[in-house]
C-alpha cells in the first residue's frame, strides 16, 4: 500500500511514452532545480549539525548558566511547522524571500532533529571513556574530537538524515519564501498547466533523490557499534568549566532560541494584534474543527494499521515482517508532495468516487505517516517481554486473552504516544492536504497558506496561532515522559 | 504415581534436534531437577511440558492424562528465570492473576503469608528486591494449585549470598504445599542440593536419572561424571580387584583390563605413611576447604582438603585413595 503511490507515479509519468519524460528531464531547468534543492538540503543539514551538536554539548556537558531551561527550549522549535515559521519571518521581513529565508527557516525549525538524539546519546554515553582518554595523555580538545564526537556520531548522522530529507521534501517554507526548489515547482506546474506529465516526472526525480539519500545513509552507517560490557548506569559527567567563554556561549544559545522561537512568536503576536478586529472567527472555528477531525481520523486509521505490522515485526523477525516494515518506511521517505501527486492521479483515474473525499485524504496521511506509528508500536511491544505472555497462559489465559491483558496493556502508553505523534504530524501537514482536501473543506494549514499567498499576513495570523496552540498539546504529551 | 510422565518426546527446530526422545518421570510431590549445560534442550523440555511448544512425537502426561491442549488448560505453573512479574500490576495483582474472582483476596493473602511477604500487597514489582520478586513469582505460580510447577533457572539472576537462602525457602515451600516441581538448571550444586531426583541432560537426551548421590558417585559416563562435580581422571589397569594408577592401587572389584578411572578430589587423602608421594603445586583456598593441585609422577590432579593444616606449594605429601573408583572401559582420550 505504501509503495502504490510511487508505482502509480511511474505509470502516469510514462503513459505518453518516453519522449515527454526525456524532454522534461533534459531541460537545463530540471538540472538547475535539482541543484537548488540539493544545495538547500546540504546547507541546512550542515548548519543543523553544527548547531545541534554544539547546543547538545553545551547544555549537557558544560556549566552553561541556565542550561536546564535551554535544554527544554532548544527542543521546542520542533512543534513549529516550517510554513508557520516562514510566514512569521516573511510577514516581518519581506526582503528575506528566496534562498536566505528558506535556509534560515528550515535550519531554525529542523536543528532539533540533530540536537535531540545527540543530547540523548551524550547523556547515555559513559564519561569513563573520556576519562580513560585523558589518562592516556590526550588533551581535552582532542578528547572531545576523538572520543566524544565519535560517541555521538551515529545519533548525529541519523539526525542529519532526517534534516536532509526534511529540507529536500519541505514544501511550505520554500513556497512561502518563493525559493524555486523541486517541491515548489512541482506544485506550480501541477496547478498551472493541463499537461501534468512534467509534474509527475519532477515528482519522480524528487522521490529518487530522497531514496538515494536513505540508501547512502544505510550504506555509510556500516558496522560501527559502541560496545559495552555490563549493564551499569554511567555516572553523570562532571561539567566542563567554560571560563571566559561562559557568556559568549549563553549568547549563542540564546540567539538560536531567539531565531527559532522568539522571532516567529513576536511576529505572530504583532500580526495577531493588528488582525484581530478584522478576523472572521467563524472561519477559524470551522477550520479548527476540520483540522481536528481529519487529524483524529488519520491517527486512528494509522494506528489501527500499525498495530498488526508493529506487533508482527517485534515478535516474529521473519522475512515477511521485514519486508512489510521496509515498505512502510519507504512511504515515510517519500516527500508529501510526491505522495499527494500520485494519489491525485490515482484518484482521478482509478478511484473517481474517492477523489477529493475525506477518505482519500486520510489514506494519504496513512501512507505518509504509517512508519511513525509502526516505530512507536514496534518499540513499545518489543519492550514487553514475551515470557510474560507465557506466564499469563500458564495461569489460564488464552493466547488472545494473554496478549490483551499483558502485552497490549504494557504497550498502551507507547501506542498512545504513536497516535499523538501521528495526530500532531497530520495537523501540521501542508502539501498533501492542499492537493487532496475535499472541495470546500479548509484546514488551519490551508487557510494559512491561501492568506499568505495573497500576502494578507494579518488574516493569516489567527490560523498560525491556532496551529501553534493545537500543536503544543500533543507535543507536551509526548515530551512529558522524556524530561 | 507419576504426576508428570514423558515418553519418547522429540522436538526439532529446523535443523536443530532439540529433544531426541526424552523419557522423564516426576513422582507426585517430588522435586526433579533437569541438569544440563546451556543448549542441551532443557528449556525446550519445559516449554513442551507447559504446552508452549508441541512435541513432534511422544506423549506428555500430567496427572495421568495425555496433554495435547494449549498451556491454559494444563494446570502447569511456571517460574521463569527472572521472575517475569507483570510490571503494571502490584504484588496482589500478580499473585491473583490466575485466580477466579471469588475468594481471590483470601487466597492471595494466604499465599503471601506462605512466602513471607504479607503486607506487601500494594507494592509494584520494581519496588521489590530480587529475592522478593522470585518469591512473588513462586506465589503466583502456586496460587491456582497447579498439578506441577516448572522452575526455569529461577536463582541464576540472584547474587550468591541470596541464592542459597532462597533455595532453602523455596524447597521448604514446595514441601509444605506438597507441590510437584521440575527445576531446570545448569548449576550442579543447585541440582544436587535441592532435588529428590536428578535427570542429567545432554544433546537432547536424558543420559542419566537417579538420586543426587547416585549421579555424583556413580555417573553413567565420563562426561556426566565431569559435569556434576570436580573430577580426577586417570588411566588405569584392572586385575579384577583393584585398578593400578599413577596414584597407586584403587579398589575396583570386577574391573579387568585398560580402563579410565574417575575419582572425586575428596577421595585423595593425605597420609604421611603412604607410598605415593606428591608435590603440591598450588592451592585454591575456599575457607572451609581448599582445592589443592598436586603432581604425582608428572601428572597433575586435584584434591579437596579441609582448611586448617594445609601444605604450602612446594611441599611433599603422601597420598592414599579412599573408597572405590568409578571406571569406564578404554583408556582416556587425549
Amino acid at each position: 500500500m505504501a509503495l502504490l503511490p510511487l508505482a502509480y507515479l511511474v505509470v502516469r509519468a510514462t503513459e505518453r511514452g518516453w519522449a515527454p519524460v526525456r524532454a522534461t528531464l533534459w531541460r537545463d531547468r530540471t538540472l538547475e532545480l535539482v541543484g537548488r534543492s540539493l544545495w538547500l538540503a546540504a546547507t541546512v543539514t550542515a548548519a543543523c549539525l553544527v548547531i545541534g551538536i554544539g547546543a547538545a554539548w553545551l547544555v549537557s556537558r558544560t556549566d552553561l548558566p541556565g542550561r536546564r531551561v535551554w535544554r527544554v527550549a532548544l527542543g521546542m522549535p520542533l512543534a513549529l511547522p516550517s510554513y508557520v515559521a516562514a510566514w512569521a519571518w516573511l510577514a516581518r521581513y519581506p526582503s528575506l524571500a528566496g534562498f536566505r529565508g528558506a535556509w534560515l527557516v528550515l535550519t531554525s525549525v529542523s536543528f532539533p532533529y540533530v540536537y535531540l538524539p545527540v543530547l540523548a546519546a551524550l547523556r547515555r554515553s559513559d564519561p569513563a571513556l573520556e576519562e580513560v582518554a585523558r589518562s592516556l595523555g590526550r588533551r581535552p580538545m582532542r578528547v572531545f574530537l576523538s572520543v566524544t564526537v565519535r560517541q555521538v556520531r551515529i545519533a548525529a548522522t541519523g539526525g542529519a538524515l532526517l534534516v536532509g530529507l526534511y529540507a529536500l521534501s519541505d514544501f511550505g517554507a520554500v513556497s512561502i519564501m518563493r525559493y524555486q526548489s523541486l517541491t515548489h515547482v512541482i506544485y506550480i506546474s501541477y496547478r498551472a498547466s493541463f499537461d501534468r506529465t512534467p509534474a509527475a516526472v519532477l515528482g519522480l526525480v524528487l522521490a529518487a533523490l530522497a531514496i538515494v539519500i536513505v540508501l547512502v545513509d544505510a550504506w555509510t552507517r556500516g558496522e560501527s557499534r559502541t560496545a559495552k560490557v555490563g549493564a551499569g548506569t554511567p555516572r553523570a559527567a562532571p561539567p566542563v568549566p567554560l571560563g571566559r567563554w561562559r557568556w559568549p556561549a549563553v549568547a549563542a544559545v540564546a540567539s538560536v532560541v531567539g531565531f527559532s522561537l522568539g522571532v516567529p512568536l513576536w511576529s505572530l503576536n504583532h500580526w495577531l494584534q493588528r488582525g484581530r478586529s478584522r478576523a472572521d472567527w467563524s472561519q477559524v472555528v470551522d477550520a479548527t474543527a476540520s483540522t481536528l477531525t481529519v487529524s483524529a481520523l488519520a491517527a486512528v486509521a494509522t494506528i489501527a494499521l500499525a498495530i498488526p505490522v508493529g506487533v508482527l515485526s517485534a515478535r516474529y523477525a521473519g522475512r515477511l515482517s521485514r519486508a512489510v516494515t521496509a515498505a512502510a518506511y519507504a512511504g515515510h521517505a517519500l516527500p508529501g508532495i510526491v505522495v499527494a501527486l500520485a494519489l491525485v492521479f490515482f484518484g482521478i483515474r482509478l478511484a473517481t468516487p474517492l477523489y477529493q473525499t475525506t477518505s482519500m485524504l486520510v489514506f494519504a496521511y496513512v501512507v505518509l505517516f504509517l512508519s511513525l506509528a509502526i516505530g512507536a508500536v514496534h518499540g513499545s511491544v518489543s519492550q514487553a517481554p514475551p515470557e510474560l505472555e507465557d506466564v499469563a497462559r500458564s495461569l489460564g489465559r488464552t493466547q488472545i486473552g494473554a496478549w490483551r491483558s499483558i502485552t497490549l496493556r504494557l504497550a498502551a502508553p507507547g501506542v498512545g504516544a504513536g497516535a499523538a505523534l501521528v495526530f500532531l504530524t497530520v495537523m501540521k501537514e501542508l502539501p498533501a492536504t492542499l492537493l487532496l482536501r475535499p472541495i470546500g473543506m479548509d484546514t488551519l494549514a490551508t487557510r494559512l497558506w491561501s492568506h499568505t499567498a495573497n500576502a494578507s499576513f494579518a488574516a493569516a495570523a489567527p490560523y498560525a496561532a491556532a496551529i501553534i496552540l493545537l500543536a503544543a498539546l500533543p507535543t507536551a504529551l509526548l515530551t512529558r515522559d522524556r524530561t | 504415581m507419576n504426576e508428570v510422565e514423558l515418553r519418547g518426546v522429540t522436538k526439532t527446530f529446523g535443523a536443530v534436534r532439540a529433544l531426541r526422545g526424552v523419557d522423564l518421570d516426576v513422582p507426585a510431590g517430588s522435586l526433579v531437577s533437569v541438569l544440563g549445560p546451556s543448549g542441551c534442550g532443557k528449556t525446550t523440555l519445559l516449554r513442551v511440558i507447559a504446552g508452549f511448544e508441541r512435541q513432534d512425537t511422544g506423549t506428555v502426561r500430567i496427572a495421568g492424562e495425555v496433554q495435547t491442549g494449549p498451556p491454559e488448560t494444563r494446570r502447569v505453573g511456571i517460574v521463569p528465570q527472572e521472575g517475569a512479574l507483570f510490571p503494571h500490576l502490584d504484588v496482589a495483582g500478580n499473585v491473583g492473576f490466575g485466580l477466579r474472582r471469588d475468594g481471590r483476596a483470601r487466597r492471595v493473602a494466604e499465599m503471601l503469608d506462605l512466602v513471607g511477604l504479607a503486607g506487601l500487597e500494594r507494592r509494584k514489582p520494581h519496588e521489590l528486591s530480587g529475592g522478593q520478586q522470585q518469591r512473588v513469582a513462586l506465589a503466583r505460580a502456586l496460587a491456582p494449585e497447579p498439578a506441577v510447577v516448572l522452575l526455569d533457572e529461577p536463582f541464576t539472576a540472584l547474587d550468591a549470598g541470596l541464592r542459597s537462602g532462597l533455595r532453602t525457602q523455596v524447597l521448604e515451600l514446595l514441601r509444605a504445599t506438597g507441590t510437584t516441581a521440575v527445576l531446570v538448571t545448569h548449576d550442579q550444586t543447585e541440582a544436587l542440593v535441592m532435588a529428590d531426583a536428578v535427570a542429567v541432560m545432554r544433546e537432547g537426551r536424558i543420559v542419566q536419572a537417579g538420586t543426587p548421590d547416585e549421579i555424583y558417585l556413580r555417573p553413567a559416563d565420563l562426561e556426566t561424571g565431569r559435569f556434576v562435580g570436580d573430577a580426577v581422571i586417570l588411566p588405569g589397569y584392572g586385575d579384577g580387584a583393584t585398578v593400578t594408577t599413577v596414584i597407586g592401587p584403587v579398589a575396583a572389584p570386577g574391573v579387568q583390563g585398560d580402563v579410565t578411572v574417575l575419582l572425586r578430589p575428596e577421595q585423595l587423602v593425605r597420609d604421611e605413611y603412604a607410598a605415593t608421594r606428591a608435590k603440591v603445586r598450588s592451592l585454591a583456598f575456599h575457607g572451609h576447604d581448599a582445592l589443592v593441585t598436586i603432581e604425582i609422577a608428572g601428572v597433575a590432579v586435584v584434591a579437596r582438603w579441609q582448611g586448617g593444616t594445609l601444605p604450602q606449594p612446594g611441599d611433599e605429601v603422601g597420598i592414599r585413595v579412599d573408597g572405590e573408583a568409578v571406571t569406564f572401559s578404554g583408556a582416556p582420550a587425549g
